[in-house]
């Protein structure tokens, strides 16, 4: 096994899943995508009152763990073409910032990932033991979070997006309306 | 590569996991463009085969209810999964009891696959889309990718260096035949020239062990088994 060139077994040493953090968009270029033909994106953030916060967990069924959400109106010529809504989750070792698009009627458009953090905690990448491989396979030297930033294995669940989702359109329907 | 430099990475969920799509290219708007096409082919893959949404093709089709044909899409990914069930004599099975049919264990390397189609065909110069661990890489450099401990989600067991290939991942394969994890198998990894192929032959692998390594040599793929702590590569 030790004379594959395309596997690296990394067995009997300690070298933790990087800390993943990517960022995919900004909350501009992610606006650009969700609605081109706006010309404007007016703020249009909202402060829960602590009755919005219960009547959203009633509606969606969601945990509210933000005092306010980030809201966008996409206009195009002072016409409302959609809400660019900024939202997070929590699951058990990530969190995810992800924008939905929300047409004028409140039905989702696009859903895309701004930014994937992951920890496992106890972070050990061991650089050092992992150089050493360098060239092997030809190539430049190999560090986890810099060079190794795809990972296989363990599938990620996009159940915390798909609830948080709710949790938007609850948003929209109670206060946006 | 002079008509490569600019890097775009995007992602969204889809298929039940996120789905990160990288590509490169000349410039970030057509990437951006084929990005969202190749996503349009995931999004389209999980409408048609998702089991879980009572709405998808192949749910109409478990409770009868599918009107007139099958989209190809569908067809190629069910008749796969015949071929594969007769070739890894039931290790690899989509039948799901009185369920109907099941393909979350070879639709989601299909998707992979079209995405990868999208990208080349829209002139993209490199890409990769991973799909929560079941990723296709092309293009003219070879990518090194984490193999996570299966056991150990914290920990990477492996690097491998992929290029032009596919990749898929699986943890704790159920026995088809008994619904119960695999013995003394937390999980497998195949390479294979398609990832719907490298997805399916996970289970296979999960399942029968040593015994798949006649059906991967068949398939052009290798494996990674994980057992009791240790790593054995097969038909490598």
């Amino acid at each position: 096994m030790s004379r594959s060139s395309w596997l690296l077994p990394l067995a009997s040493i300690v070298v933790a899943v990087p800390a993943q953090a990517t960022q995919y968009l900004s909350v501009e270029q992610a606006q650009r995508l969700c609605f081109p033909a706006a010309s404007e994106f007016v703020e249009a953030h909202i402060v829960f009152t602590p009755a919005d916060v219960a009547a959203i967990e009633r509606a969606s069924g969601q945990k509210v763990r933000t005092r306010g959400e980030q809201v966008w109106r996409a206009q195009a010529g002072g016409r409302l073409l959609g809400f660019f809504i900024v939202d997070y989750v929590i699951g058990k070792h990530e969190v995810i910032d992800y924008a939905v698009a929300l047409d004028a009627s409140g039905k989702v458009g696009r859903i895309e990932i701004l930014q994937y953090r992951e920890s496992y905690g106890g972070e050990i990448a061991n650089r050092d033991w992992l150089a050493q491989f360098a060239g092997k396979g030809g190539g430049a030297s190999l560090a986890p979070g810099r060079d190794i930033t795809i990972i296989s294995g363990a599938t990620l669940s996009s159940r915390h997006v798909t609830e948080g989702v709710k949790r938007v359109l609850a948003i929209h329907d109670l206060l946006l309306r | 590569m002079t008509s490569c430099c600019v890097e775009a990475c995007r992602a969204r969920p889809l298929l039940g996991t996120l789905v990160e799509i990288t590509a490169w290219g000349a410039d970030r708007a057509a990437l951006d463009d084929a990005i969202d096409r190749s996503f349009d082919a995931v999004a389209t893959v999980h409408r048609l085969m998702s089991f879980q949404e009572p709405d998808s093709e192949l749910s109409r089709h478990n409770r009868g209810a599918a009107a007139g044909g099958l989209h190809p899409w569908t067809q190629r990914v069910l008749a796969a999964a015949t071929d594969l069930r007769a070739r890894s004599g039931g290790a690899f099975d989509a039948a799901c009891g009185g369920a109907g049919i099941d393909l979350s264990g070879i639709a989601k390397g299909f998707a992979v696959d079209r995405a990868i189609e999208t990208l080349r065909s829209a002139g993209v110069a490199r890409g990769i889309v991973n799909a929560g661990g079941d990723l296709a890489v092309f293009g003219d450099r070879e990518i090194p990718v984490g193999v996570r401990d299966p056991a150990e989600p914290g920990r990477l067991a492996a690097i491998v260096r992929l290029g032009n290939t596919a990749f898929a991942s699986s943890a704790r394969p159920l026995d088809p035949m008994t619904r119960k994890p695999a013995s003394a198998c937390s999980g497998a990894s195949v390479r294979a020239p398609s990832c719907m192929i490298a997805d399916a032959l996970t289970k296979v692998v999960g399942v029968s062990g040593e015994a798949a390594v006649p059906l991967l040599r068949e398939m052009g793929a290798v494996a990674v088994l994980f057992r009791d702590g240790r790593m054995v590569a097969l038909a490598d």
